[in-house]
């Protein structure tokens, strides 16, 4: 089977080119649109945001060119049991009712830009929201990174150029027309960049689902197939696998929904009625996007046998080449759907940029050493900021090119899950003290990072980020219980709430 | 006279005035995901390869769960939230900022 997709003509390669170029004038539409240079401006659109860009900023968010390729190769792998995916895709939603209404409130009454914003007006503890911070921009830092390598690799497959110079130049120039738009526009400019791609990733997996029954039939004869050449992948789930799904629903449910770029949208909503609108479409959303990828991944065990490895994972392009292959209707459909693939990649890696840019200007920056910077100039710094990541990721996707980060991408949500307490236990338990919670995390933090270090990414199929959650939940809730840091927060009052 | 306490006690009470927390709810959202996760599926005996609309039942069920999972939290957010209608005042007055036509 052939992994690489037919090369895109001019007409395709225009195509593409007039889509990347709608981001940069949306960017510099949202440049005029800017009110002040708040940092409020800049990071959360002002006043917020409406239900469509709402809904469709947070859709492109959550579902990056993972969805796509990992799944259907996961699929691939394991068969129909990856039905998980769309169970921890919609744990995501009802985790956010648990404290998403209440974050709201607070964001909207007290101006909250970053996530650590909601920990300062909680805990008054600088220690904490600098703890959480980092944690943050680490865990995520390394997804943009990752995203920027899967944007080099879309663009090798589709030029016969040399594939180095191919890859670079993909990570270059999809780098760059980010971070322009990101910079021109802000958050404003991310969210409407966001419309155009969620809306090109939703079409895009429509079209998937629509091409693929077309061109093979219906499920039922691809399930026969499986039956007769791999049955274990139509297997109901054992034991082992069982206890997987149960972690992976709570890891990826709580750690999705602590995304801090998610977490800024929950600020960003511009009433709390848009948020509760975009949630209750958003928990349909893995059915029409999880699902097909599932589907999708079953027909190409199926009809295409033989990948092994990481081979696996390029299903997705080996059923887009045949596709391409049968007429040129499935080729410009292939064109539609690799937009779709950028689309995935550049939503998530914009929204994750700007994320880490107002960590890094207001939790860490102003904290430190420009609390004495107006407005402008923060905002300033923080563009310069994303720049700066920008060039050094740039560098570092250039020079691990040929590295899998597949094991360190599922460590984000061990890492993201130990927020849990402090994000969404405090909002419901008064009595939760600063140094707990702040002791909870770091160990936490420390004992998932530990096992991660020893191989242990998952014990007895139990992702090793919940292990680390459970200590992080007895230190954070005993200690509490026991008056750990009690009188701190009883005289620490309005230290750093504003 | 009273004993000091916390300033988080008064953040959470104050929320739980406009936003009070239902067990209930997340008692069967976990009873769902019970269900909708097959895990039983093998521990009872039932055959894998049974298919039902060119699917495996257990694959079936599990999609089932899904999307009743997902009715059940869209139902939840049917009704509106207590900051509603104070936002929306809020909104009217200051006019809220066009950005939906993108």
């Amino acid at each position: 089977v052939n992994d690489q997709l037919i090369p895109f003509g001019p007409g395709a390669q225009l195509f593409i080119v007039l889509y990347l170029a709608s981001l940069v004038v949306i960017g510099a539409v949202a440049f005029r649109a800017r009110r002040d240079d708040s940092l409020k401006d800049f990071y959360l659109a002002g006043r917020g945001i409406g239900f469509v860009t709402l809904l469709l900023t947070l859709y492109s968010t959550q579902y990056s060119g993972n969805t796509l390729f990992g799944f259907t190769g996961k699929t691939y792998r394991i068969g129909f049991a990856w039905a998980m995916c769309i169970h921890f895709m919609t744990a995501i939603v009802v985790v956010y009712l648990a404290f998403a209404p209440r974050l709201h409130q607070l964001a909207k009454q007290y101006h909250f830009i970053t996530p650590s914003d909601y920990l300062d007006y909680r805990f008054g503890n600088a220690k904490l929201s600098v703890l959480a911070s980092i944690v943050m921009i680490g865990a995520i830092s390394n997804y943009l990174l990752a995203q920027m390598m899967a944007m080099g690799r879309a663009l090798q497959g589709l030029t016969d150029a040399d594939p180095l110079h191919a890859y670079i130049a993909g990570v270059v120039v999809l780098a760059m027309i980010i971070v322009v738009y990101e910079t021109m526009g802000g958050f404003r400019a991310v969210a409407w960049t966001d419309v155009i791609q969620g809306s090109v990733l939703l079409v895009g997996f429509v079209l998937l689902l629509g091409v693929v029954l077309y061109e093979f039939g219906p499920i039922a004869e691809a399930t026969t197939r499986l039956m007769a050449d791999a049955p274990e992948k139509l297997e109901a789930p054992d034991g082992a696998l069982s206890r997987e799904w149960f972690s992976y629903v709570l890891i990826v449910g709580i750690g999705g929904a602590l995304y801090p770029q998610s977490v800024q949208r929950i600020y960003a909503a511009r009433s709390a009625r848009t948020l509760r609108q975009s949630l209750q479409v958003m928990a349909f959303l893995p059915l029409s996007t999880t699902l097909i990828a599932v589907i999708v991944g079953i027909y190409g065990a199926a009809y295409f046998p033989g990948l092994v490895g990481e081979q696996t994972d390029t299903i997705l392009t080996v059923m887009c080449r045949h596709i391409q292959e049968q007429s040129l209707f499935g080729y410009w459909l292939v064109v539609v759907l690799f937009s779709a693939v950028l689309a995935a990649i550049m939503s998530t890696a914009d929204s994750v940029l700007l994320s880490i840019s107002s960590m890094l200007t207001k939790d860490i920056y102003a904290r430190f050493g420009g609390s004495a910077l107006d407005q402008k100039r923060l905002t300033r710094f923080g563009k310069a900021t994303s720049w700066t990541l920008m060039l050094v990721l740039i560098a570092a996707a250039i020079r691990l090119r040929d590295t899998s980060l597949v094991r360190l991408l599922d460590y984000k949500f061990d890492l993201l899950v130990q927020l849990s307490p402090a994000f969404i236990l405090s909002l419901h338990w008064g009595r939760m003290t600063a140094r707990a919670t702040f002791w909870g995390l770091l160990l936490g933090v420390v004992t998932a990072m530990l096992l991660a270090a020893l191989g242990l990414g998952k014990i007895a199929g139990i992702h090793a980020g919940l292990y680390a959650l459970a200590l992080n939940l007895i230190i954070s809730v005993g200690g509490s219980l026991a008056g750990l840091g009690y009188l701190d927060d009883c005289t620490s009052e309005s230290k750093t709430r504003t | 006279m009273g004993r000091r306490q916390p300033e988080g006690v008064k953040v959470v009470k104050d929320l739980e005035q406009t936003y009070g927390w239902n067990w209930q709810r997340l008692l069967l959202f976990i009873v769902l995901f019970l269900i909708a996760v097959p895990w039983y599926w093998r521990v009872l005996g039932w055959s894998s390869t049974s298919i039902v609309v060119g699917v495996p039942v257990w694959f079936a069920v599990a999609v089932m769960g899904s999307i009743t999972v997902s009715a059940l939290a869209a139902w939840f957010l049917r009704t509106p939230w207590p900051a509603e209608n104070a936002s929306s005042e809020v909104q009217r007055a200051s006019g809220a900022e066009e950005d939906n036509a993108a």
